[in-house]
């Protein structure tokens, strides 16, 4: 059970991990929406792909979010990968622009839909980078209080907005308690004889029935015990509620909003110019190379 | 059937900066048709140790020999490992969350066909095993989840006894329980015993190890620190604060110290101790 290390929050002191976390996940997802732009101009986007990948290594850098344990968490994507290839193979492209690469039966396969599939790829890659950092930075339960910071405008038509965010800790709460109950109810069956890893797959749907159904039961019955627990100390979800740790915006806070933001911005501008009349050629634009 | 325990160590997260060593050197021997008790304060490995004897948790470094099974770090992947589990029957602490099937007797016999027992004689089993716990035919078609705690953790002690190991390991096994009931669940753990089969007991409870235990061992920090009898163990542990001398010692020590003639040593429970009162009063 100690192997599910991947975006776990780990405790540093640094400037990434300071930061508020409504920021955080504020900034994260412009980043993201960043990212999925669609430029005509490839060159534009291979410019920015760099300047994401630089920017997102130099977060991972300040963050000391370990590249390592991303790589091999990534390891279990290749079948989203296998699949969006396919996709983009098997779709003919329109109006290509590059050569043939090969041909299946009547199918021609451009090298258009290949770059196309790997740009799509690199771009899943960098969101989960993203949520990588975003997650393995901040505390889960400051994390709920963001959440529930975000949805305080739908409190007046009666969106059960600290109710949600309270669901939301708990769960968080019992993730270890749930994994350490886990790994109690495998040894007793282990016990009684059930094999978790080695036999086939009717034996091992056999072995998960043993675990799942136990699992259930004294998931149920410790839920039924806390919510006595937290009536009998007066829990009330109408009721007006203070913070032991409050979310507060800093510096830090500023100068991580102005970064991002102005990267947020530069893309919007070369968004604007690369879909009206004359895109910009950032190469050409910065470097001066002609006929690039 | 006895167990070899030859120098393990076992650590917990290897990796982590907070590695504990849970088990360090421990190496001693458990013969036919003992019945012992493993005590130890909260932390100190007793879990650990029960877990590496039917192979739950492979030892780092030394090995475990149970019969013709070796569990060492070496064939730790080993699928004979799983044997193991039908000669050594491991009840955990409070057993009664590992029920699942929809009736008693199905539920019981889960562990028998486990080890490849076709379906009427494991029924069969079941009901033999239920039988031995005390709970009759009424009970073999209701769901476990209807039964009171003290009865689910029956079910669930049959459910390894109809497995028919030769060596029975119970972790806290009153944990939670009324005094009676405690006396009833030792009542059937020592027919057990008579019946041939080796006993360890787990456990906090110090009068539970005087009155039915032949030998304790007590684990400290993962170490073996102390292998004897009960009677050993009270004199041993008589400057702890945190291992208790169970009540009826206590006052056989008053009594002695006092100037009544009595033998310490034989007192494993309330009834020797009042009986040993009245030999002295009629002598006297």
């Amino acid at each position: 059970m100690s192997t599910m290390t991947f975006g776990r929050y780990s405790f540093r002191d640094t400037f990434v991990h300071r930061l508020d976390a409504r920021n955080k996940i504020f900034l994260t997802l412009l980043f993201m929406v960043g990212i999925f732009f669609q430029f005509n101009k490839w060159s534009t986007s291979l410019i920015l792909s760099g300047i994401y990948i630089v920017v997102l290594l130099i977060l991972m850098l300040i963050s000391r979010v370990s590249l390592i344990a991303l790589l091999k968490s990534l390891g279990g994507l290749w079948v989203l990968v296998i699949f969006l290839m396919a996709i983009y193979i098997f779709i003919p492209t329109n109006n290509p622009k590059l050569p043939v690469a090969f041909t299946i039966g009547t199918l021609e396969v451009h090298w258009d839909a290949i770059c196309q599939s790997g740009y799509i790829i690199m771009r899943l890659v960098l969101m989960i980078s993203l949520t990588m950092i975003l997650t393995s930075t901040t505390k889960p339960m400051d994390m709920t209080y963001a959440f529930e910071w975000y949805m305080t405008p739908l409190k007046p038509i009666h969106f059960p907005v600290h109710e949600i965010a309270m669901t939301l800790s708990i769960a968080l709460r019992f993730i270890p308690t749930l994994l350490d109950e886990t790994e109690r109810i495998m040894k007793a069956q282990a016990s009684r004889g059930v094999d978790f890893n080695h036999g086939g797959i009717f034996k091992r749907f056999g072995a998960i029935i043993a675990l799942i159904i136990p699992l259930f039961v004294s998931a149920l019955e410790r839920s039924e015990e806390l919510a006595n627990a937290m009536i009998v100390r007066g829990y009330d979800p109408k009721a007006k509620r203070t913070r032991y740790r409050l979310l507060k915006f800093s510096w830090r806070d500023l100068i991580a909003f102005l970064f991002i933001g102005l990267m947020f911005a530069g893309i919007i501008v070369l968004f604007v110019f690369d879909r009206t009349g004359e895109p910009i050629d950032i190469i050409n634009f910065f470097f001066k190379v002609k006929g690039f | 059937m006895g167990i070899q325990i030859k120098n393990i160590f076992y650590t917990y997260q290897k990796k982590a900066t907070n590695a504990t060593l849970a088990l360090n050197d421990v190496s001693f021997e458990i013969k036919d048709n003992d019945f012992i008790a493993i005590v130890g304060e909260t932390g100190s490995g007793k879990s650990t140790l029960a877990q590496t004897f039917n192979a739950l948790i492979i030892p780092d470094q030394g090995e475990v020999v149970v019969g013709d099974y070796v569990v060492n770090y070496k064939n730790r992947k080993s699928r004979k490992l799983r044997g193991i589990r039908q000669r050594i029957g491991l009840v955990f602490q409070f057993p009664e969350y590992q029920l699942f099937e929809e009736t008693v007797e199905k539920d019981v016999a889960f562990g028998v066909k486990n080890f490849g027992v076709k379906n009427e004689e494991a029924l069969e089993r079941a009901h033999e095993a239920l039988n031995k716990v005390g709970l009759d035919e009424s009970y073999y078609k209701r769901a476990p989840f209807d039964l009171s705690g003290g009865e689910k953790r029956k079910v669930a002690i049959a459910g390894i006894l109809a497995i028919n190991p030769d060596i029975i390991i119970f972790d806290e096994p009153t944990a939670g329980f009324d005094p009676q009931s405690s006396k009833d669940l030792m009542k059937l753990i020592c027919e057990f015993h008579e019946q041939g089969k080796t006993i360890i007991v787990i456990t906090h409870d110090m009068d539970l190890v005087n009155t039915y235990a032949q030998r304790v061992v007590l684990l400290e920090m993962g170490q073996l620190a102390f292998d004897g009898t009960p009677a050993e163990l009270f004199s041993f542990i008589k400057g702890y604060d945190r291992l208790d001398i169970p009540t009826v010692i206590k006052v056989a020590n008053a009594l002695k110290e006092k100037g009544m003639d009595i033998d310490v040593n034989q007192i494993r429970g309330i009834d020797d101790l009042l009986a040993a009162i009245k030999k002295w009063r009629n002598k006297a």
